[in-house]
């Protein structure tokens, strides 16, 4: 598999004044042509900063954003203008994302105008193929955003990122402002796309069980950093970062007299300066994560862990009931 | 045994609404007991939960044949006791916590406009006693940090600790971690519990997800367009779920085990119908007889059902 992005030891430092602020460090991750990567963690964790660096959104302090092999920094406006049309985006807030004043079908048709494809009568006919593709009825096209629910607006969304038939899809929480029927249309509808475009997409989103259904490999951020890697039925059966399995054990699901899920040792300390950054929560936290920073290092095949007690623990936080109360 | 509310034949209609938010509801929330409200946005969810406290504004027309806190008949009761009522028995979380707080006020200040006689200092007291209940440490100094110093989660305990000041025994609770990561809301379903117990508190929770629906409720009542269309025990609900609806919802939400990259099985989201069940546009086991008339709610087993084709066999829904 050829690696549409690449992100090379990413750092993100936000400035204003004598204030700085590291929003991500050290991250590096790929996404392969047609495969699905997951990002998930908290908010604050640096999620939506390694998806806008991805997209050449920003620029990176540190390390380098890399598509189809040469870095975005090094591009030229033109070249900049090709990769973008290759790259697109779905975001949270549907309605945000589209102009209130203007209709549904110039919002479609609105990716092929700028990038020249097609004449007028080409456009429309490809708005209503689109239309077609995410499910909606043609009429659509003459409405505007006001008179369409949140999750017809997401369809439009996500027509208007595939019009161009990109290889890579950055989407950044696109479902969870949705309702569970209409998340589970979207998620529906993500499927579709991947499979029949053959697309490679960077999914994030704080919801695990979401993350979990569509990707092929997952990526686990904490703190700016990432925590976790590995395919994605290895690492949501037995993760091997403690951060991991604490969203693990924390995430509910609608099971009669299921385990109650035992959280993480109550509130978020501020994040220490030094060592590992999630030590002041972790249940298994001995003295040498206090100092120093473990890097992400492979735990077994395709799996990196920034755990130094990764493997050790396996055996140990591997056991569902462990740390878990029933009631 | 006194219950902690108690609905009958709840009717609302906004001003301008052509249909009813709320049409014909019940609602019994046990003294001590755990109830959860499940719907979608605009299934009245909210709605029920603001009416049976009467906290909806003039714009809406309520009528009831029962409408009742702790006993206290709230369709008569003067509004100046029905304030007091609330004030002291009721404690109600939300689901936005930056949206509930005043950002140019401090959480002190904000706290003790609730809390009513005794000094000042008195009053700080109590609040510095249930900050600490909630697991906030260094009350005393956090009492004096304004909403952006504090996490969303911190908010959201520091709004619990506000209800917890007047001693009350009903916590309304509406989508109180739907704006919270996964781990901060096992902390917080795991606190409200705690408080539960200790406080003797009954709950209503309002929430479209049925994982913490049932982490939290004994019994719950899932909604739909206005109407409550399957009610009972939970984890009954949630074992062999009887209304076409709530068979959606469950196997709509995306799980941590079991087949993924499979379509997950949902109707495409039509608007509800005018008359008949209002779920049949989008139903599977729709038949004709469905768009005729409104379904009642039978009793199945341990659950009561609004659905004409329940019980289902479970071949045929698949």
């Amino acid at each position: 598999m050829t690696a549409l992005i690449e992100l090379r030891q990413v750092g993100m430092e936000f400035r204003d004044g004598r204030r700085s602020v590291v929003a991500c460090r050290e991250v590096s991750l790929t996404v392969a042509e047609g495969e699905v990567v997951g990002l998930v963690g908290e908010s604050g964790s640096g999620k939506s900063t390694v998806a806008n660096v991805a997209l050449g959104l920003l620029t990176p302090t540190a390390g380098e954003a890399v598509f189809r092999g040469a870095a975005l920094a090094s591009r030229s406006r033109a070249e900049l203008r090709q990769v973008r049309a290759d790259m697109q985006a779905v975001f949270q807030e549907p309605f945000l994302a589209l102009d209130s004043r203007k209709s549904v079908g110039w919002a479609i048709e609105e990716p092929l105008r700028i990038h020249g494809r097609g004449d007028r009568e080409e456009r429309r006919g490809r708005v209503l193929e689109l239309l077609d593709a995410v499910g909606l009825d043609r009429s659509v096209a003459g409405r505007r955003p006001s008179q369409l629910s949140g999750g017809q607006l997401q369809r439009v969304n996500i027509a208007r990122a595939i019009a161009l038939r990109p290889s890579l899809l950055v989407c950044d929480e696109p479902v969870s402002a949705l309702d569970v029927s209409v998340q589970a249309q979207i998620i529906n509808l993500f499927l579709e796309i991947q499979e029949s475009l053959g697309i490679g997409m960077l999914f994030i989103s704080h919801d695990l069980a979401v993350v979990r259904h569509l990707s092929d490999r997952i990526v686990v951020m904490y703190a700016g950093r990432i925590v976790e890697e590995g395919p994605t039925d290895q690492v949501c059966e037995a993760p091997h970062h403690p951060y991991a399995r604490a969203l693990l054990d924390a995430s509910l699901e609608p099971e009669p007299s299921r385990a109650r899920a035992a959280a993480a040792p109550a509130f978020r300390e501020a994040i220490p300066e030094d060592g590992c950054p999630f030590a002041p929560r972790c249940p298994h936290v001995e003295p040498a994560c206090e100092t120093g920073q473990l890097p992400l290092a492979p735990t077994s095949q395709g799996r990196s862990s920034a755990c130094r007690r990764a493997l050790e623990l396996v055996g140990v936080a591997g056991n569902r009931d462990e740390g878990m109360v029933r009631s | 045994m006194t219950a902690a509310v108690s609905v009958r034949e709840l009717r609302v209609t906004y001003g301008g609404a052509s249909r009813p938010a709320l049409d014909g509801v019940d609602l019994d929330v046990p003294d001590r007991g755990s109830v959860a409200l499940v719907g979608e946005s605009g299934s009245g969810k909210s709605t029920l939960a603001l009416a049976a406290t009467r906290l909806l504004d003039g714009s809406a027309a309520v009528s009831a044949e029962e409408l009742s806190l702790f006993e206290a008949d709230l369709l008569r009761l003067p509004a100046r006791e029905l304030r007091a009522l609330r004030r002291t028995r009721v404690a109600m979380v939300f689901q936005d916590p930056r949206a509930s707080w005043n950002p140019t006020r401090t959480i002190a200040a904000q706290l003790l406009d609730g809390l009513r006689g005794e000094a000042r200092r008195e009053r700080r007291a109590r609040l510095v006693e249930v900050m600490r209940r909630v697991g906030i440490g260094d009350p005393e100094e956090r009492l004096d940090d304004y909403p952006h110093h504090f996490s969303g989660g911190m908010l959201q305990r520091a709004m619990l600790a506000g209800g917890l000041a007047h001693g009350p025994r009903l916590l309304i609770a509406d989508e109180p971690t739907s704006a919270l990561d996964t781990t901060v809301q096992a902390e917080l379903l795991t606190l409200i519990d705690e408080l539960r117990v200790e406080e003797g508190l009954s709950l209503l929770l309002i929430s479209h997800d049925l994982g913490v629906v049932g982490r939290m409720a004994a019994e719950v009542v899932v909604l739909f367009a206005g109407r409550v269309v399957e009610r009972g025990p939970t984890d009954e609900i949630l074992r062999s779920p009887q209304h076409p609806y709530t068979r959606e919802l469950i196997a709509a939400t995306p799980r941590l085990h079991g087949p993924r990259k499979v379509p997950l099985r949902v109707g495409r989201g039509r608007g509800p119908a005018e008359t008949g069940c209002s779920y049949a546009p989008r139903c599977p086991l729709a038949v004709e007889a469905c768009a005729q008339e409104t379904p009642p709610l039978r009793t199945i087993g341990a659950v009561q059902v609004a659905c004409i084709r329940a019980p289902v066999d479970e071949a045929v829904a698949g």
